[in-house]
């Protein structure tokens, strides 16, 4: 065997093999070289990696696409509510706001109401559902806080609820546009009355008394207004241990005094009606007034023209049934430096002092303080004088109301024997009898007129004849030009 | 696939590896394919990257072999008639039905080497040689070229001795016999 034949066929052998897959890889370079799935599967079976099939390969396509709309759709809603007042039109026919500008914000009104069931409360479980509701043409909320302001307009005490009002324009505060066209705001929620509302600082509670509501909102750059039309009243009755509701102040008797039309009332000239009205009071008796009562005063002051604005002599009498308690109600809230036609305004006043009384009241007199008006009662059976002083409220109220708000339990501010007064009843003969009927009339002599009281039994007494105390009778049941008026007044 | 190549090479070898994967994966896998689709094989495509992968082992296997100092033409030669012996397997499972014993004449290594002129007939014989039956051609390179033993020939290409001592003496017949009958002498 020649080695060299060996290397020349090996030669050959290599030269042919390399020729023929030259011209064969030649004939298909052209052609992809990239495997298929399943043999990349294979290899990655056989290396022990995991599986990257074709199915996996789409989901993760999708799970991509999923993805991008996932971070499209948050992108687009991070946009809509960084520009959500601007876009708000977009939505909306009408672009709904109460405007920021407080000559504008006066027109913001709104509505209370309650829903309570008439039974017995447990006194610490006193809870109210309250709604209220907003009314405007444009809606823009810039209001911070709103209030919910209870006071006891019988016991002279009231609490302030705050809310934040920023949580409720998209949430509970919905809105929606009624039938005027109007954006109205509503919304409820449940407000317990706090227990010690309904006690005195003795800790004893209040026999009655009535509740009022007002709504009051607080913009981001006001001081907090009051919303028109905002206000509600209910009234209640404890007896320390259960506490009843109505919203009826009839229920109760606590003002069964009849709405009266004071405006243009001149007693001289309305004694008949006057005299209706007296025979329509009850008053019920929560403590008793004692003679160390104490004495406070109101010091607010009052504008001239203010004062200038009283126009009504209000002088009322009558016996209480029980108790001592006076109170001070306000009606027909106007002012004429207001604006309103005929605005006037008046009091009433609630005595619940245990025996018969008298009023008198009259222009108020600048002298006496500025700003306060004296009232003085008279308790007969006592011989005592009350003199209550009463601050002339600067009335900020919108609408003139026929009905009545109390707004405040007067102070009272001195009591003082009367001893002349004390000395002409005890000239009566039926002191110790009995004022359950007492007759009087007015009579002149000259320039001054007297009271003269007749009892029952028909025994009579002139219980006044100076000037001062005779004209106040006078003003409310008698007429100078008539010599003699007979009243029959009976208080139940 | 070279992650799973490279797990199953030794270490020292593992660079070796990676040159030829990078050098001729490619060709490795069209020349497969050609040669299936060639054949009729329907499944050609994962019929081709199987036999590049079994060809793949084959050559880790016998790395040893190939001397990568020696010309590119010569490795290529190597490895190409690796993947054409798979390739040709698969053919031969799915499409042939030829029995390899249709040719009973065989040669011995004398008679080969007294009868064949290669000095003469050099370029006869390379074409014969290319227009030869692998299954002939192959072994000859495998033994002549590569200088395998029988024993190792009958490993890479999956064929017994015996069939490797066959295709051997046949192959060497053949290439005697038809250079004759083109004039050559015998």
């Amino acid at each position: 065997m020649n080695s060299s034949y060996k290397e020349l066929f090996a030669m050959a052998l290599s030269d042919a093999m390399s020729q023929k897959y030259d011209a064969e890889i030649a004939l298909c370079k052209s052609e992809s070289a990239v495997c298929s799935p399943a043999h990349t599967d294979a290899i990655r079976k056989l290396v022990g990696l995991p599986k990257k099939s074709r199915i996996g390969l789409r989901f993760s396509k999708r799970t991509v696409i999923a993805v991008l709309l996932a971070v499209a759709l948050l992108l687009t809603g991070c946009t809509a509510f960084i520009f959500r007042e601007e876009i708000r039109g977009w939505f909306m026919d009408e672009y709904p706001g109460f405007s920021s500008n407080p000559e504008e914000r006066s027109t913001l009104v709104g509505s209370l109401d309650f829903s309570i069931e008439k039974r017995y409360y447990p006194v610490d479980e006193v809870e109210v559902e309250l709604y209220f509701g907003l009314f405007a043409e444009r809606y823009s909320w810039d209001y911070e806080e709103y209030y919910i302001k209870i006071y006891d307009t019988v016991n002279n005490v009231h609490r302030i609820f705050t809310r934040d009002a920023t949580v409720y324009p998209e949430g509970e505060f919905a809105y929606y546009k009624n039938e005027n066209g109007e954006y109205q705001y509503n919304h409820s929620e449940m407000i317990t009355i706090p227990k010690d509302m309904l006690m005195d600082a003795d800790g004893n509670f209040y026999e009655y008394g009535s509740l009022k509501f007002d709504v009051y909102l607080h913009p981001q750059f006001d001081l907090y207004r009051p919303i028109s039309g905002v206000g509600y009243s209910l009234y209640y009755r404890t007896d320390g241990e259960t506490v009843e509701l109505s919203s009826y102040k009839n229920d109760y008797a606590v003002f069964t005094a009849p709405i009266y039309e004071w405006n243009n009332i001149r007693p001289e000239e309305n004694s008949e009606h006057i005299e209706s009205i007296l025979k329509e009071y009850k008053f019920k008796a929560i403590d008793e007034l004692r003679s160390d009562s104490p004495v406070t005063s109101y010091d607010v002051g009052v504008r001239e023209d203010e004062l200038k604005a009283v126009r009504h002599y209000i002088a009322i009498g009558g016996k209480t049934a029980f108790g001592s308690r006076i109170s001070i109600a306000r009606f027909g809230t106007c002012r004429e430096d207001r604006g309103y036609a005929g605005a006037s305004f008046a009091f009433a006043i609630q005595f619940n002092y245990k025996g018969d009384f008298s009023l008198e009241w009259a222009d108020p007199d600048p002298s006496v303080g500025e700003g306060q008006y004296d009232l003085n009662l008279y308790l007969w059976d006592d011989g005592i004088v009350l003199r209550i002083r009463i601050p002339a409220y600067e009335y900020v109220l919108g609408e003139p109301t026929a009905d009545f708000e109390i707004v405040h339990s007067a102070e009272i501010l001195r009591i003082e024997e009367n001893i002349a007064v004390k000395e002409k009843m005890e000239k009566m003969a039926f002191e110790s009898k009995s004022f359950e009927r007492w007759d009087y009339r007015v009579e002149h002599d000259g320039e001054n007129p007297s009271i003269i009281v007749s009892n029952k039994d028909g025994e009579e007494c002139v219980v006044f004849s100076d000037a001062s105390h005779a004209s106040f009778f006078e003003k409310i049941f008698g007429n100078r030009n008539t010599a003699c008026h007979k009243h029959h007044i009976s208080i139940p | 696939m070279l992650t799973f190549l490279l797990s199953i090479t030794e270490e020292s070898n593992q660079s070796k590896t990676e040159h030829i994967y990078k050098t001729y994966h490619d060709d490795m896998i069209r020349f497969a394919r050609y040669r299936l689709r060639k054949a009729g094989c329907i499944n050609f495509e994962l019929d081709a990257e199987d036999a590049v992968q079994n060809a793949f082992v084959k050559i880790i296997k016998y790395i040893s072999v190939i001397n990568f100092d020696a010309p590119e033409k010569a490795i290529k030669s190597y490895i190409f008639s690796i993947v054409a012996n798979e390739a040709n397997c698969i053919i031969s499972e799915r499409v042939f039905d030829k029995s390899i014993d249709d040719c009973p004449e065989l040669a011995s290594d004398e008679d080969f080497w007294e009868k064949i002129d290669l000095k003469l007939y050099y370029k006869e014989v390379v074409e014969e040689i290319k227009r030869m039956d692998e299954r002939y051609s192959i072994p000859l390179y495998l033994h002549y070229c590569r200088e395998m033993s029988v024993k190792e020939i009958s490993a890479l290409i999956g064929i017994p001795e015996k069939s490797v001592y066959t295709r051997l003496s046949r192959g060497r017949k053949l290439l005697l016999k038809n250079i004759s009958m083109e004039g050559a002498p015998l």
